[in-house]
């Protein structure tokens, strides 16, 4: 209770302005509309009003269709398939927001394209990752928020802050509900550049055992399996990527480890990128369930019996909230 | 001579013909060029043909590590790289420059992503990038920025865009919310009005022309007499008493609500080339960046200086805002610039304004106009002298002088078809004055000018669902022109534009071949000219002038 001194309506109004957190405003591109219906619901948010069309000649136009001045605003949209499209609709929204004068502007990447491009494997290639982190900074964003970045060096490209998002806890407890017995629980990495990522995984599901798919790419989009380290027979092996893109890779591993005899194979991705062949091949048998996430929109023909997609909206509101209180980020995933 | 080279920019019409034609010509055109600007294409000659003969003996000798020190490098240093958006293009230019395109893998991923890989070394090279960003413009503009940064992590010392067709060029502004009410003249209160206008038809429309006011000298003396009545402190010259009256006229139309705190303009076109020392010459039509400094006793206005031709802006008012928009030419710029071009090559910029987007140098290329260079000691932008495609070709169709009519389908193109009516032996012009309610939607209002029993030449940069210039034509048809022909540098061709286009409106339909026509969308009226020898012909002129061997553009005047 105030002191009587203090009670007026103008008092109140003031703290209550400040309860409802009118200054943060969160629009989002076409790239995923669902997510962020949902990143805003569990904000307790209205999405922005915005309106992006296409002309004929396949141009994008932005305006948004409120105030934005002096505000802190998000934009949530994923670089997914179609990338260059969905990039090139954020750079024109992070530039409109910028010329509506908003006080902040943080891109919410929850798919991150392009990041496989992050270093030169031969002479004369583009380092796309970097490319597009500049473009970013350079349309106009204060801030980035991705999640699961396909290399933790990609966040060095930006020069603006970024804030990670690591989705596995969303994965983990799907997993834990599932009540594997941890005696037969082996986490799989697909690939040898996976491991660290399988590590902090299976530390993380009661410090299960490890195993690694040790495959030579012969070149982009095609997998080949060599051979298999670690002990896999008679056990449930969880495969853990970022990505799954054609799914040839995580495809060709869950043959191998069928072969080898693991008992159940999982697939647990964040980002589905699925590439065509990627439903046959996941469809296939090959796996007693795969467990993904809604970074990328799964459209509907794309659904297969054995397909989980988890909800990352909670984590990513949670973290945007933090990030807008300015309160800790990293103590979400501990 | 080289304008002989340039005259036979290749053209061809409809499929039937092949593109063996054009390569002969590209052959014509390679062999004189190298005979009078004594341009190399064999590796071992200087950019001014000068050979190692003039060397000290001791110099001379077939001592191979010598020869590699003194060749100059020019040409060798030069590499011409393709995206994929128009390859004939590319083709073609190298061909007219005797070169060979350079090898690049571009390939796509399954998921869209795109992947760049140079096959050759660029180190220390002047890479030259040809890739319009035409539709789909996003994926070819990440073509183009993704191939940037493979050259500059390729160590190429210089990397030139070269964009004929600049996408998302018309989003250079935030627009305007339409006030498309027509303003009425009501005439200042005056002890016995001012009557309005006797003559309707004026010289050329100005942009925004609204209404003609013709003030006798008796109608200005009582309007001095007035401001005298209520100021007798003040002694008004002519100008500024019929400045004052338009002043209040136009405010009175306009009836809108007083804004305490906006300042307004009221500008003037004058026309103050032969007041510049040194004088521009009386046909200059083309942007003067700034006032140039030195000698100038008089003072100009920098409207003056740039509305040369009398073309002028009214006001601020076209660049009123309608909020929260992006302005995505200026972004793209950005792009550009972040991803690691040197230099940008583009053709026929909607808007001159695209050009101070780019902090890097930009040069732009007019395949309609002649770029009207003055002297290498102007501050113009664009020295060249470029041999206008499209001009060329319908010079050569013979039409009667007197029977041509150029008309721009918008106000907004007065100036671009003033300056190619200028070129057309003078011809007269027409505007169609239209007002548009929103993108891609045009209405057409009304004609000014007379076109009966005329062949119209309609003028515009680009072509896009050709909504404006079918509706224009048809509004020509009406009119009673005789013919109509249409002329852009760019044909976007959203549909339904073909449908329009080859609906028997237009005699001919002349464009270029910045963006690539697919085969589907010819039709029997349209003729696509090449920009090869022109882009060709400008890259080489760039690249001689990064090359250090200062020559005054002057001396390579082609006509």
């Amino acid at each position: 209770m105030l002191p009587k001194y203090l009670q007026s309506r103008r008092l109140d109004t003031a703290l209550n302005t400040n309860t409802t957190n009118n200054r943060i405003k969160i629009f989002s591109g076409t790239g995923n509309f669902a997510l962020s219906q949902e990143i805003a619901r569990y904000m307790g948010l209205n999405l922005g009003n915005i309106h992006i069309k296409r002309f004929a000649d396949g141009e994008i136009y932005v305006q948004l269709q409120e105030s934005v001045r002096g505000c802190d605003v998000y934009l949530v949209q994923p670089t997914c398939p179609p990338a260059n499209e969905n990039l090139m609709e954020l750079l024109i929204m992070i530039d409109a927001c910028r010329r509506a004068s908003a006080k902040n502007i943080t891109a919410v990447i929850p798919y991150f394209g392009y990041a496989r491009a992050d270093r030169k494997t031969q002479g004369r290639e583009s380092i796309a990752a970097k490319l597009v982190a500049n473009l970013i900074t350079e349309a106009g964003a204060d801030r980035v928020l991705a999640c699961d970045i396909h290399s933790g060096q990609s966040m060095g490209y930006f020069d603006i802050p970024v804030d990670h998002v690591h989705c596995q806890p969303v994965i983990l407890d799907y997993l834990a509900s599932k009540k594997i017995s941890s005696g037969d629980l082996v986490v799989v990495s697909p690939d040898v550049g996976g491991v660290a990522r399988a590590r902090a995984f299976a530390k993380k599901l009661s410090d299960a055992p490890l195993a690694i798919v040790d495959k030579r790419r012969q070149g982009h989009n095609v997998a080949e399996v060599m051979n298999l380290i670690g002990d896999v027979k008679g056990k449930v092996a969880v495969m853990v990527d970022d990505m799954i893109d054609t799914a040839g890779t995580i495809a060709k591993g869950a043959e191998l480890l069928h072969e080898i005899g693991a008992r159940e194979v999982y697939a647990c991705s964040t980002h589905a990128v699925f590439s065509p062949p990627a439903i046959e091949r996941l469809s296939s048998g090959l796996f007693q369930e795969v467990i993904i996430t809604n970074t990328l929109p799964v459209s509907e023909k794309n659904y297969f019996p054995q397909l989980t997609v988890l909800s990352v909206a909670n984590l990513l509101g949670e973290t945007i909230w933090r990030v807008h209180d300015d309160c800790s980020v990293s103590s979400i995933f501990q | 001579m080289a304008s002989i080279a340039l005259c036979g920019s290749s053209l061809w019409k409809s499929p039937q013909i092949t593109s063996k034609t054009f390569i002969q010509c590209n052959n014509l055109s390679e062999s004189l060029k190298c005979k009078d600007n004594g341009r190399p294409v064999v590796p071992g000659r200087d950019s001014n043909g000068r050979q190692s003969a003039a060397l000290p003996s001791f110099l001379t000798t077939s001592n191979q590590f010598v020869d590699s020190i003194l060749v100059p490098k020019g040409d060798t240093r030069l590499r011409l790289f393709s995206g994929t958006a128009n390859p004939s293009l590319s083709q073609e230019i190298a061909c007219y420059m005797g070169l060979e395109l350079g090898k690049i893998k571009i390939k796509r991923f399954a998921d869209g992503e795109i992947y760049v890989q140079l096959q050759e070394s660029v180190r220390g090279c002047d890479v030259y990038l040809v890739q319009p960003t035409c539709p789909p413009a996003n994926e070819n503009l990440m073509e183009l920025l993704i191939m940037i940064d493979a050259c500059r992590r390729a160590s190429a010392k210089n990397i030139t865009a070269v964009i004929p067709y600049f996408g998302y060029a018309r989003a250079d502004r935030k627009i305007r919310r339409g006030r498309s009410r027509r303003p009425r003249f009501p005439l200042l209160e005056l002890d016995e009005p001012i009557t309005r206008s006797r003559v309707a038809a004026v010289n050329f429309p100005l942009n925004k022309h609204r209404a003609t006011f013709i003030l006798t000298s008796d109608d200005i003396l009582r309007l001095k007499s007035h401001v005298q009545g209520r100021r007798p402190d003040l002694r008004p010259t002519t100008f500024a008493a019929s400045c004052a009256f338009l002043w209040s006229c136009l405010a009175a139309a306009e009836a809108a609500p007083p804004l305490v705190d906006e300042a307004e303009y009221f500008c003037f076109a004058a026309d103050c080339r032969g007041r510049l020392r040194p004088a521009l010459p009386s046909e200059y039509f083309g942007e003067l960046p700034g006032v140039r400094e030195g000698g100038g006793e008089e003072r100009v206005s920098e409207e003056g200086g740039r509305g040369g031709g009398g073309v002028g802006e009214h006001s601020a008012g076209d660049r009123e805002t309608q909020g929260r928009e992006s302005i995505a030419a200026k972004l793209v710029a950005n792009l550009i610039t972040e991803a690691g071009a040197d230099r940008v090559l583009a053709c026929d910029l909607h808007s001159g304004q695209s050009i101070g987007y780019f902090d890097i140098p930009v040069d732009h290329v007019y395949g309609q106009l002649h770029a009207l260079g003055y002297s290498s000691q102007c501050n113009i932008i664009n020295p060249y002298y470029l041999q206008p495609v499209i001009l060329d070709y319908l010079a050569s169709k013979m039409i009667c002088a007197d029977d041509l009519v150029v008309v721009s389908p918008d106000v907004g193109g007065v100036a671009r078809a003033r300056a190619f009516a200028k070129k057309l032996s003078d011809a007269p012009l027409a505007i169609v004055d239209k007002r548009r309610q929103g993108h891609n939607v045009a209405e057409v209002m009304n004609l000014i000018g007379d076109v009966k029993g005329k062949v119209a030449v309609m003028v515009d940069d680009m072509i896009d669902t050709a909504g404006t210039i079918a509706k224009g034509a048809a509004l020509l048809h009406q009119e009673g022109a005789r013919e109509v022909y249409a002329c852009s540098t760019h044909a976007v061709f959203s549909p339904p534009a073909i449908e329009r286009l080859s609906s028997g409106l237009f005699q001919e339909v002349i464009i270029t071949n910045t963006i690539p026509v697919s085969e589907q969308n010819y039709f029997p009226q349209l003729t696509v000219l090449s920009m090869a020898n022109l882009l060709g012909e400008t890259i080489w002129r760039v690249h001689d002038d990064c090359a250090g061997g200062f020559e005054p553009y002057a001396s390579l005047e082609i006509d």
